[in-house]
Formats: C-alpha cells, sequence, structure tokens
C-alpha cells in the first residue's frame, strides 16, 4: 500500500500535468478560433504555446511512468490519474485538429 | 453579519477542480471566511452564476472565457493561473477571489 505522502505527490503530480494539458487544450482551440477568423499569425502562436505546455505535462507524466517501470515508485491507481491521462489524449486530439483546420481555413482564404 | 459569498469553479467535468474545492473549502474555515465554494461543469456554471459573486475558469477552459463573461453579466469571471492551479495553490486562489470580490 502506497503511504498517504506518496499518494500526495502522485495526485500533485496529476494536477500539474491537468493543469499543463488542460492549458495546451485551451490554446488549441484559441487557435482554431483565431484562424476562423482568419488571424493565422495568432493561431500559429497559440499552437506553439500549446505545444510548450503540452511538453510540460508530458514531461511531468513521463517522469511517472519511468520511476513506475523502474520500480522506484511504482503509480497508485487514482481517478485523478485517469483524469489526468483522459485530459492528455484530450489535448492531442485538439493539436491534430487545431492544426489540420487552421490548414484547411487557410486554403478556404486562398479560394476566396 | 455579512451574508455568504459564493465562489464557483468551472472546468470540463468538474473533476479535478473538485478537489481544488476542498482544499479552498478548508482555507477558507481556517481564515474564517464566510464563503460558499463549488466546482461545476462549465455548462452548469453559467446556470448558477447569477447567484455567485465570482466565477473562476480552469485553465483547461480559459478558450470559454469570452462565452462565460457574457453569460455572467455582472458577475466577474477570471481563469486560475495554471502554476496556482497545477500546485493546488488553494490559498493563492481564494486570495484571489476575495480580491476580486473587493473585501
Amino acid at each position: 500500500m502506497a503511504t498517504e505522502e506518496e499518494l500526495n505527490d502522485q495526485t500533485m503530480t496529476c494536477f500539474q500535468i491537468v493543469a499543463f494539458v488542460g492549458d495546451a487544450k485551451s490554446s488549441y482551440i484559441e487557435a482554431i478560433n483565431k484562424a476562423h477568423d482568419g488571424d493565422f499569425e495568432e493561431a500559429a502562436k497559440l499552437v506553439e504555446k500549446g505545444n510548450a505546455s503540452y511538453l510540460e505535462g508530458h514531461n511531468a507524466h513521463t517522469s511517472m511512468i519511468q520511476k513506475d517501470a523502474s520500480g522506484e515508485k511504482p503509480a497508485q491507481f487514482q481517478l485523478i490519474l485517469l483524469h489526468a491521462e483522459d485530459q492528455m489524449m484530450s489535448a492531442e486530439t485538439f493539436k491534430v485538429i487545431a492544426e489540420d483546420l487552421i490548414e484547411v481555413y487557410k486554403k478556404m482564404e486562398e479560394k476566396a | 453579519m455579512a451574508a455568504t459569498k459564493k465562489i464557483l469553479l468551472a472546468c470540463n467535468a468538474g473533476m479535478s477542480t473538485s478537489l481544488l474545492v476542498q482544499k479552498m473549502q478548508a482555507e477558507a474555515k481556517a481564515e474564517g471566511l464566510d464563503y460558499e465554494i463549488a466546482a461545476y461543469p462549465l455548462a452548469q456554471a453559467l446556470d448558477h452564476v447569477s447567484e455567485a459573486n465570482v466565477l473562476m475558469l480552469g485553465p483547461q477552459i480559459k478558450y470559454a472565457l469570452d462565452e462565460a463573461k457574457e453569460a455572467a453579466g455582472d458577475v466577474p469571471v477570471t481563469v486560475i493561473a495554471m502554476a496556482d492551479y497545477g500546485r493546488m495553490n488553494a490559498k493563492k486562489v481564494l486570495a484571489d477571489a476575495t480580491a476580486i470580490m473587493g473585501e
């Protein structure tokens, strides 16, 4: 059984992941909105900002996975961990959608 | 005695934010503040916003700030800083809410 302190550590890491990848997802959605309005420069900046936040969240997640794999600090099942990974997937999906939609909006503008 | 102040937090599912709310409630109690603090998914939060003194959005729904502001009318809307959210810094978030509510 994990001690309360270990669980608390893990909870904090999960919260960091949610905050970082959540911020990333928000940036990707804002990027889509900017592209929709024809502001491609701002859209590109927001995708970059999203990528930087995502990377931070990804790093926090990776360090948890590595500690688990090495047996140093096995990960404990927690609803918040499930939630954090779910948020990561959602952010990842939005990244792909944002990049693709920005291209589509660009093409539409070129043809208009 | 002053009326209870209501702080509303919103995120995607109200899940991670409800943990922050628990910490904020404990912090408010420790500081002797008469606050009612609740977390909801955004759509539900907007249904309740008229009863609140402040609406705070999680960083993951920052993109909905304009929509939330429009729905909130006179109720102030703010986004919780990513660092405060990530560190579950309930004390800081509570202080921000207090500042916004003008106490």
